[in-house]
């Protein structure tokens, strides 16, 4: 476990709701090493977004507070960070884009001075130099003639264009990670391939660091180097990209590949992970997984597992699927 | 289904209907017993069924006649006449009691019973509110109340120019109006003034009564402030629309006559007036050939129909007027200046609306000399002299302005003197400046002419009116001296009590000269009964009105006639509030306060009346639906 | 469409639209019953009907509603507004008079109202339900609630007789009254004083509405993914406020602004009557009490082009402040 940029270590964070608390993070540990991509995989609402959004310190608060944890940022804790050198972080040595472009632009300014805005604040350009950084970037995400498109609106741009100047403005001050919050979901099919690779690109390029956020494992498998499987504010299983695709120990991971649709296989049935998603105010008691899963027993359902870690691969399961190839 | 069993449910359902009628009927039969309770004048009779129903009408605007109007809404139940209330736009108001009425009732877009205020002069002249033949639309007679005496008695005093006499007939006229009762007068409000305690010189009567600006000073201060709440238009000189535009005329023009502080007539302009030969009027209906009958001398009254029947009277006045006035551009005033100011004035074609009474008693003039003029008389007027109170104006100045012809209205409008631009009038004050919804400005006659003939300097320097819309807002002026007096419009006897508290704050009151007052439709079958209209006079509790909704500044109304004039009858006792009384004068209109109640007594006696009616009632339904059922199991054979 | 065009087409539709305003409102006021005429005369007992009929034919007040529409809209053609029944004067002097007065104390309410709302609707925004926007709601909520009528009493008895700062009412103090006073600074420093409590009462009824519309829509735009993306720059959060957030949250407090001149107008006779202010609205008020025909249809007509026109300036600066809107 050499070099990590980036090291969450027990992390908590709570949403204080008229409903109640909501504890979408409930203890986190992760790591992302120096350089490579790590791709954050669950279901909606299990707290892939909320841990990024930690990282930067972007939880809306009210309501979101973080409890309590570590957030290790090459080696300096951002949690304890003031605001304002939080502030010198967030788009200079992480930013971060979103998952909708349509609405990730303010739609009011042009894309000039919103790229300007970022390369001014943390690069000490003055206005013409800044324009300057702004086209090489925008010509560096592929946006055909960045000298004219740098003066439009948003509005004018297709989305996936949109999302190209995303990108560009998160790229633009050379940032050490990229937070990059499913990236592809709100895209064409066929441009989503176009700026995964993109990205890839420009990560391999520039040598950043990529934390990839998504539902979506067949982009985990073509960008990560190593994956995070997260259930209900949990990390319930980490390891290479290898070892999460054909070995997976956590019967939840093992039912999230059954649920996607494979073409080198003939399934008559994608496999349905039953029940739903639980409510984080009042989680499961136990390993939260417990009532969605097949394998599950009396300890399961009376105490939390323990995250195990064999090698490079962290399973958090009581019974953990050993030799289950898929 | 056949004929047969139709014919059959038919006859059937006939039986049984007709047994339920007759058994209904049975009841009152058997129930013969009636018992008749007279119902005492003293008793409450909004209990009962109202003998007929009215609407009472009242203008928005004066909340104090909304609620009087309410009040005596309220009370008319209890002698048994129900009466809706409604509160109609002043307009609506005018348009159903002056212009398409013809006595209609209410439902018939006239009214019934309506609430009104009348201003009227220290010379009365009821004739045009209560003659005959001034009913609506050609008089305002909205009453269309009809009285021989009444009408002879007002004939009489409108061409009396003695004061005594006249004061008889009008006094018998007030006691015919007590007992007749067209008009319900409730009360006279008080004017009230509010000031800073420093002035001097104010007389407190309206400035229409009494143009005393001239006298009015501030120890120390060379600016009066005078606060109006209503807009002021314009310097018509002959028109205006509301009393402000009048003030300040009065300020600047002079008018022959006017009253002194004790109301009574006396000259300014004028010097003197000598009455001419008298002859015989005569009423302008009569034609050509009675007019000859009657004398030779006889003159056909110019008005149309003013003259109820011939009289005798002067066939003009020479009037003289002093020497030496000086218009303010050091013109001296002549009687060339009267006579065009007096043609312009009547002239139909300048449109001017005020004068009213001026344009049917002028009837042209002659220039004797240099300061007289002869002035004929075109309709008999017991107040002649007084009616002649209209604005001189320089002709010298505003002769080329056209007072006939198409050009006259117009040219009147759009002229300078209505702009404000060159106003020249004789006054003790000059025309300074004025704004639209603002303000006038008036300025110290430096060279009044008429220290002379003892008739004071303006005691300021200048005169503003401001135009304050608000109460409250002149209210905080007066306190924060911004304004030095406060108009009687702002109906301030509302907050009397608290400005009597205010420290520096003096109060002017006098009582107004007219009456609040309900007058009725003499056409509405149960109103043209005087005793109803008597019976709804007792029913107002006037001093109550007074006290509670006047705070106590008024007076509770008894004639139509100004309370402080010569001409208000002292004899005629107001009023009293008594239902008792009401109800009598009711019942002597043949409203008898009789009800009967059904008290039925059922032969074989042990059940209560009320039991066996109900009883009978629910056998015949009982009959009806088991008549129906049989009827419908008939059809259903079939 | 370009914005030239588009203008020049408003423009253009102003002409029709005055005149169906103009026919609604001539047909409004010849249902209202009586004329100038009966009303000057109401009470005037003793005048001659024959008179009357005269008076009113000077006025062509004999001729049906329609034929006097008709002559109106004739005159209307040669921008001749008509002249008033009551003075004489044009109704383009009478209203000319007025209309700076009732224009400098909306427009400046408007401005005040802006220029406070904005400030207290953001801190209330960002600072949801903490104390502070506990308190501006509370205030917005009483501003909200007060008739117009109170408000500016209240206002008149704390600032001109309590506190003694203000006039009271007028337009101009007595000094400043009359034809030969110089117009200079002093005499506008008075006419900025008495301006100030309508433009205060008119602007504190409207500020308290717009703060509760800068705060809702504030606090819409502050959920927007913008504003997270502005912050994962890593700007200031003013910036974000102030930058980001303001102007898209100004979009519809715009058109509720231009909504509002033409119901601020509408409550113009009731702060100017309060005011004493010399203005259009207490004048509308009167010529309508009077039946001033020519003064009601004028005023309607000037009124109306003047709403119509703020809402062009409107539709401007929302493609001003809002790229994405296309004419």
């Amino acid at each position: 476990m050499a070099d990590n940029l980036l090291e969450i270590k027990g992390l908590k964070t709570y949403f204080y709701t008229e409903d109640g608390i909501v504890r979408a993070l409930e203890g986190i540990d992760l790591h992302i090493e120096q350089g490579e991509t790590l791709g954050l995989v669950g279901e909606s609402g299990c707290g892939k977004t909320v841990t990024a959004l930690s990282v930067l310190r972007l939880v809306p608060d009210p309501p979101g507070k973080i409890i309590e944890g570590e957030i290790l940022f090459e080696g300096v804790n951002l949690l304890a960070l003031s605001e304002s050198d939080m502030r010198q972080i967030r788009g200079n040595d992480i930013s971060m884009i979103f998952q909708d472009p349509q609405s990730a632009l303010n739609p009011v300014f042009t894309v000039d001075n919103q790229l300007r805005e970022v390369i001014e604040l943390h690069q000490g350009l003055d206005k013409k130099e800044a324009r300057q950084k702004a086209i090489e970037m925008l010509d560096l995400v592929g946006i055909p003639d960045p000298e004219a498109r740098v003066e439009d609106y948003p509005h004018q741009f297709s989305g996936g264009m949109k999302q190209r100047v995303m990108i560009a403005m998160a790229l633009s001050c050379n940032p050490k990670m990229l937070i990059a919050d499913e990236p592809t979901t709100n895209l064409d099919v066929t441009v989503q391939a176009q700026v995964l690779d993109m990205i890839n690109n420009l990560r391999k390029e520039l040598g950043t660091t990529v934390l990839l956020i998504t539902h979506n494992l067949g982009v985990i498998a073509e960008m990560s180097d190593h994956v995070g499987v997260m259930y209900a504010g949990r990390l319930v299983e980490y390891g290479d990209a290898d070892t999460i695709f054909h070995a997976p120990l956590h019967p939840y991971t093992i039912a999230l590949h059954e649920a996607v649709p494979r073409v080198t296989e003939k399934k008559q049935k994608l496999g349905v992970i039953k029940g739903v998603v639980p409510n984080l105010i009042y989680p499961p008691s136990g390993c939260r997984f417990h009532p969605r899963c097949d394998f599950s027993t009396e300890v399961c359902e009376k105490e939390q597992p323990k995250g195990e870690w064999v090698g490079d691969h962290y399973v958090e399961c009581w019974h953990r699927r050993e030799g289950t190839k898929l | 289904m056949n004929v047969k069993t139709r014919k059959v449910s038919m006859v059937l359902s006939i039986v049984l209907l007709t047994s339920l009628v007759l058994s209904l009927f049975g009841t009152t039969a058997i129930a013969q017993e009636q018992q008749i309770t007279k119902v005492p004048f003293t008793e409450d009779y909004s209990k009962y069924p109202p003998f007929f129903t009215i609407t009472q009408i009242a203008p928005i605007g004066n909340k104090v006649r909304e609620q009087y109007t309410q009040a005596v809404n309220l009370e008319m139940p209890k002698i048994g006449i129900q009466a809706d209330f409604k509160l109609l736009e002043f307009g609506d108001l005018i348009n159903r009691e002056f212009n398409n009425y013809y006595g209609k009732a209410y439902s018939e877009d006239g009214f019934d019973i309506s609430s009104f205020g009348w201003s009227v002069g220290v010379d009365p002249d009821p004739f045009d509110i209560f003659h005959s033949s001034a009913m609506t639309p050609i008089g305002n007679n909205v009453t269309f109340w009809y009285c021989p005496e009444s009408d002879e008695m007002l004939a009489k005093a409108r061409v009396e120019l003695n004061q005594e006499t006249r004061k008889d007939y009008l006094w018998r006229w007030q006691e015919i109006v007590a007992d007749e009762k067209p008009y319900c007068v409730v009360y006279i409000p008080l004017n009230m003034w509010a000031s800073v305690d420093t002035l001097d010189g104010f007389s407190g009567l309206l400035w229409t009564q009494n143009y005393d600006a001239a006298s009015w000073s501030i120890p120390g201060k060379d600016t009066i402030v005078y606060a109006t709440p209503a807009a002021v238009e314009g310097m018509l000189v002959w028109r205006w629309n509301s009393v402000y535009g009048y003030y300040c005329n009065q300020q600047i023009f002079q008018t022959l006559w006017q009253n002194d502080e004790n109301l009574n007539q006396s000259p300014v302009l004028a010097d003197s007036a000598t009455e001419g030969p008298t002859i015989v009027f005569a009423p302008s209906m009569l034609d050509d050939a009675s007019i000859e009958a009657l004398a030779p001398d006889v003159k056909k009254c110019n008005v149309s129909s003013k003259l109820a029947e011939p009289v005798v009277f002067p066939e003009y006045f020479d009037i003289k007027i002093k020497e030496g006035i000086m218009f303010h551009d050091g013109v001296e005033m002549t009687s060339e200046d009267i006579k065009w100011s007096f043609d312009a004035c009547v002239s139909p074609d300048t449109a001017f609306q005020g004068y009213g009474t001026f344009r049917d008693v002028y009837g042209g003039s002659e220039i004797i000399d240099k300061y007289t003029l002869r002035v004929f008389v075109g309709m008999p007027h017991a107040a002649w002299l007084r009616n002649c109170d209209v604005n001189i104006l320089p002709k010298h100045v505003y002769g080329s302005i056209p007072i006939t012809g198409a050009e006259a209205a117009t040219g009147w409008m759009e002229s300078d003197v209505n702009r404000g631009e060159t106003v020249i009038g004789s006054g003790p004050f000059v025309f300074d400046s004025w704004e639209a919804d603002q303000y006038w400005k008036l300025k110290k006659n430096a060279d009044y002419w008429g220290a002379k003939y003892g008739l004071p300097d303006a005691g300021c320097d200048f005169l503003v009116l401001k135009l304050i819309p608000e109460r409250e807002a002149a209210r905080v002026a007066l306190e924060t001296g911004e304004a030095d007096i406060v108009d009687t419009y702002y109906n301030l006897t509302i907050i009397g009590e608290e400005l009597e508290a205010t420290p520096g704050v003096k109060l002017w009151t006098s009582e107004q000269f007219g009456y609040q007052h309900l007058h009725f439709n003499c056409r509405n079958p149960y109103l043209a009964n005087k005793y109803v209209r008597q019976a709804i006079s007792h029913c107002i509790d006037r001093q109550g009105i007074v006290d509670n909704l006047l705070g106590g500044y008024g007076v509770p109304g008894r004639n139509p006639v100004a309370v402080p004039s010569w001409a208000f009858n002292t004899n005629v006792a107001p009023d009293s509030y008594d239902l008792a009384k009401a109800r009598e004068l009711m019942d002597m209109a043949g409203y008898r306060f009789y009800i009967i109640e059904k008290e039925v007594t059922v032969e074989g006696g042990e059940a209560g009346a009320g039991t066996s009616t109900t009883t009978l009632i629910v056998i015949g339904i009982v009959a009806l639906i088991v008549g129906l059922a049989i009827g419908y199991m008939v059809k259903k054979k079939d | 469409m370009g914005m030239r065009e588009y203008i020049l087409k408003r423009v253009i539709l102003i002409i029709p639209m005055l005149m169906g305003i103009s026919f609604i409102v001539f047909m409004l006021m010849y249902l209202m019953p009586g004329d100038a005429v009966d009303l000057m005369l109401a009470l005037q007992p003793d005048t001659d009907p024959a008179y009357v009929a005269h008076i009113k034919s000077i006025y062509g007040l004999d001729q049906p509603w329609y034929i006097q529409y008709f002559y109106w809209l004739k005159q209307f053609a040669t921008l001749n507004l008509g002249s008033s029944f009551l003075s004489g004067r044009d109704v383009s002097e009478e209203i000319g008079a007025r209309v700076v007065n009732t224009l400098s104390y909306q427009l400046l309410a408007v401005v005040f109202s802006i220029a406070v709302a904005i400030p207290a609707g953001i801190v209330s925004a960002v600072k949801q339900y903490s104390k502070t926007d506990n308190l501006v709601m509370t205030a917005a909520l009483l501003g909200v609630s007060f008739p117009i009528f109170f408000l500016g009493l209240m206002n008149i008895f704390l600032f001109a007789l309590i506190l003694g700062w203000l006039p009271s009412g007028g337009a101009h103090s007595t000094v400043f009254l009359g034809r030969d006073i110089p117009h200079d600074f002093s005499y506008y420093l008075d006419y900025l004083k008495h301006l100030a409590l309508p433009t205060l009462t008119l602007g504190l009824a409207s500020t308290a509405y717009n703060a509760r519309l800068v705060r809702s829509s504030m606090l819409n735009v502050l959920r927007e993914d913008y504003i997270m993306t502005a912050r994962a720059k890593g700007l200031k959060e003013r910036v974000v406020v102030y930058k980001h957030a303001l102007r898209n949250a100004m979009l519809p407090v715009i058109t509720v602004t231009g909504m509002q001149i033409a119901l601020t107008l509408g409550g113009a006779p009731i702060t100017e009557t309060v005011f004493s202010w010399p203005g259009l609205g207490k004048y509308f008020v009167y010529a309508i009490q009077h039946r001033d025909y020519f003064v009601i249809v004028g005023i309607t007509v000037v009124l109306g082009t003047l709403i119509l026109v703020a809402n062009v300036l409107i539709d401007i600066s929302y493609k001003w402040l809002d790229p994405r809107v296309e004419f």
